[in-house]
């Protein structure tokens, strides 16, 4: 952390600093000492100097966070537990990480888990804002990792819900049958789909309609699908009709 | 026919659903009946003037009414994120700057971000190089407005603030070439702080700009607001409520125009925002008019911004201290342009051997980065533009994934357009500014 001044270093001459987080005086040292990371350059034994290391990326298993976390991380994970009987089996890892909160989710729960994310009151985490895969190759047999960026609006708060799946031909499952808001109405949803996110409990009944019409569109920017539907003509005329609808008739 | 990897056409309950990805437009339209069916395909894009680029739409018609419109993206796709992979951390700066192109800065400074929480360097970042950030930001974001003003005025048929708001974006993009050296694509704002300090002649340009600004807008308000045509085609246009927004990850200016008052530089604030005054306006009609308002009062909070950050600017340095991560060389104006300063390279050429391996090394292979994951959101002009940054303790990123505002706000484009008419899915999808650089990245 202690960087020397700057006005006594004249043009470019590296000095020895302690890294960020170093817990030694070693220039070199970052934390965690990973098998990847020693050495400014991870170079160790040859000569080799191209900066890659010999191409071989090492990687270190995550560490589960001890209680107490700190922050509001404690309280969003008392909350899902009390909200969600069965936390301890969809939930794998809680990993507290530069001051992230990260739950590892077994893939087949993930939808649950989200849905509970989003309805109950302690937790509302209403926006799904980002939706990533990470490719860990050669972690271990479930190396696809999707990862869900989860915000609450309401208390301005993000977690981050981890699914890890192997290569496998495999989905994580998409809510699409029992994420009815408690409000009735409104069609399916998909929080797997790239980007898309779930609704707020509280659906006021016009825009449900919008709602429901708009995650088609969410599977369809994903796929370059496209419902054309002849048949469903008498249906369309009967439950389209956007907000503006009054203007053109 | 060849065997792709998107899914079939295939019956549905709804209809027949088509795949759409090129190929016989008959094959897509024989879905339709002609006689007995008084719908139309349209294909509209990728080559439109009004789509913002390269987006494509496909509507689905009923006389001039919308019953069906579906958006296809990628046409713009580059490969950046997976580019990134194969770069060091520090040139990811150069690809990220040209995702969403009419907002680099803002691109760069979300990367910068990422790679300096990743760092554990946060607070380290100097007081100037941070005002350096928002102050270049703020005048992006005023750029950013003022093309999407100048691009929707001219779609809907207003072609005089097309010409206006390119003249004063012209200005703006002086002032960056001024600072940065370049019009676009800056890769100004690197890991660690930024890349050179604003010259005072710099500061002598903000000025004028800020002085002469707001004759401007009142300018297009004057033009624009009170236009019987410019009302008609905005008012209760392509709506979209806070619901239905929140229920498609719409963020930004969109959200606002809802009249929820959510902007990141409020809520969870980065870059010291938290100490400048300035007010997040909303519209409560969320509707293209309601977009209109707020992205101009939005234009006029930045010049606050950037007056604020201009009184804030104090001499200091502007790259982090760790010589560890700093780019080594000290860059200068030479007879051939920005390069390295002359003594830097007299020095490291001539007196000192080691410092001409640590800039070698540095400059060739890179810093390592502590391996771990961070999501860093800031509030670009379109909306929350997120990054996902993994490291596996290398010296390239292990991924780095980009949440676009544009490409997640255009998920609400059939859900403005059904139902309306079809020139008021132009006015729509121009209202979600979507910018298809950063869209497909």
């Amino acid at each position: 952390m202690t960087a020397p001044n700057d006005k006594n270093n004249d043009g470019g001459v590296p000095l020895p600093v302690v890294p960020a987080g170093a817990s030694s005086t070693a220039p070199a040292e970052y934390p965690p000492a990973s098998p990847a990371g020693r050495g400014m350059f991870g170079n160790q034994g040859s000569g080799d100097v191209s900066g890659y290391g010999g191409l071989v990326r090492q990687r270190q298993p995550i560490e589960e966070a001890a209680r107490p976390y700190g922050g509001y991380f404690d309280e969003v994970r008392d909350a899902l537990e009390e909200a969600y009987p069965a936390f301890s089996d969809a939930i794998e890892k809680v990993v507290v990480d530069r001051g992230e909160l990260t739950l590892h989710v077994r893939p087949e729960r993930i939808a649950e888990v989200c849905q509970v994310m989003r309805d109950d009151l302690a937790l509302r985490f209403e926006l799904c804002s980002s939706v990533s895969g990470v490719d860990y190759l050669g972690a271990d047999e479930r190396r696809l990792h999707v990862v869900y960026q989860l915000t609450s609006m309401t208390y301005r708060r993000r977690v981050r819900l981890e699914a890890a799946v192997s290569s496998k031909p495999r989905t994580c499952p998409a809510s699409r049958r029992s994420t009815r808001p408690p409000t009735g109405r409104s069609g399916r949803r998909t929080t797997c789909s790239a980007s898309s996110s779930t609704a707020t409990p509280t659906s006021p009944g016009s825009s449900c309609r919008t709602t429901g019409r708009a995650t088609r569109s969410a599977r369809t920017i994903r796929s370059a699908a496209f419902p054309s539907s002849t048949r469903a003509r008498k249906f369309h005329r009967r439950t389209v009709g956007g907000p503006t609808s009054e203007r053109e008739e | 026919m060849t065997t792709s990897n998107y899914a079939t056409e295939r019956e549905t309950t709804e209809g027949r659903v088509f795949t759409v990805t090129g190929g016989d437009w008959d094959t897509i339209v024989s879905g339709t009946d002609p006689i007995n069916d008084e719908r139309i395909v349209v294909n509209m894009g990728p080559q439109h003037p009004s789509t913002h680029g390269v987006l494509r739409l496909i509507l689905e018609l009923e006389g001039e009414t919308v019953r069906e419109a579906r958006s296809v993206v990628g046409y713009l796709h580059t490969g950046i994120e997976k580019n990134l992979e194969y770069r060091n951390w520090v040139q990811g700066s150069t690809f990220v700057t040209r995702m969403d192109y009419l907002a680099p800065l803002f691109n760069e400074t979300a990367y910068s971000l990422a790679v300096e929480k990743l760092l554990g360097i946060t607070d380290d970042i100097t007081e100037r190089a941070t005002t350096i950030r928002v102050l270049m930001m703020e005048l992006n974001r005023i750029s950013s407005h003022l093309v999407w003003l100048a691009t929707t005025g001219m779609e809907l048929g207003a072609i005089s603030i097309m010409l206006y708001g390119f003249r004063e974006r012209e200005y703006i993009l002086d002032i960056f070439e001024t600072i940065t050296g370049l019009r676009m694509n800056h890769a100004y704002v690197r890991p660690g702080g930024v890349a050179q300090d604003v010259p005072d002649e710099a500061i002598v340009k903000i000025r004028e700009f800020l002085k002469m600004m707001p004759k401007k807008l009142k300018e297009y308000e004057d033009l624009l607001s009170g236009q019987p045509i410019w009302i008609e085609r905005t008012k209760n246009v392509a709506v979209l409520d806070v619901t239905g927004c929140v229920a498609l990850g719409v963020t930004g200016p969109v959200l606002r125009s809802a009249g929820l008052a959510w902007d990141l530089r409020k809520t969870m604030p980065y870059c010291g925002y938290e100490t400048y005054e300035f007010d997040v306006p909303t519209h409560p009609d969320g509707d293209v008019w309601g977009r209109y308002q707020v992205r101009l009062a939005e234009i006029r909070e930045s010049m606050k911004l950037v007056e604020q950050a201009l009184d804030r600017l104090r001499p200091g340095p502007v790259m982090v201290a760790d010589r560890k991560i700093a780019w080594p060389a000290q860059l200068a104006i030479g007879v051939d342009g920005m390069g390295n300063s002359l003594e830097h390279v007299a020095k490291i050429m001539g007196q000192s051997m080691e410092s001409l391996i640590h800039h070698f090394k540095l400059v060739t292979e890179g810093f390592r980065v502590p391996p771990g994951q961070v999501y860093v959101g800031i509030e670009s002009p379109r909306g929350e533009l997120g990054v996902h940054a993994v490291s596996d303790g290398g010296t390239r990123p292990y991924r780095v994934h980009y949440r676009e505002p544009s490409f997640v706000n255009l998920q609400a484009l059939p859900a403005m357009a059904e139902g309306g008419l079809i020139a008021d899915v132009i006015a729509g999808g121009a209202s979600l500014d979507p910018v298809m650089g950063g869209c497909d990245r």
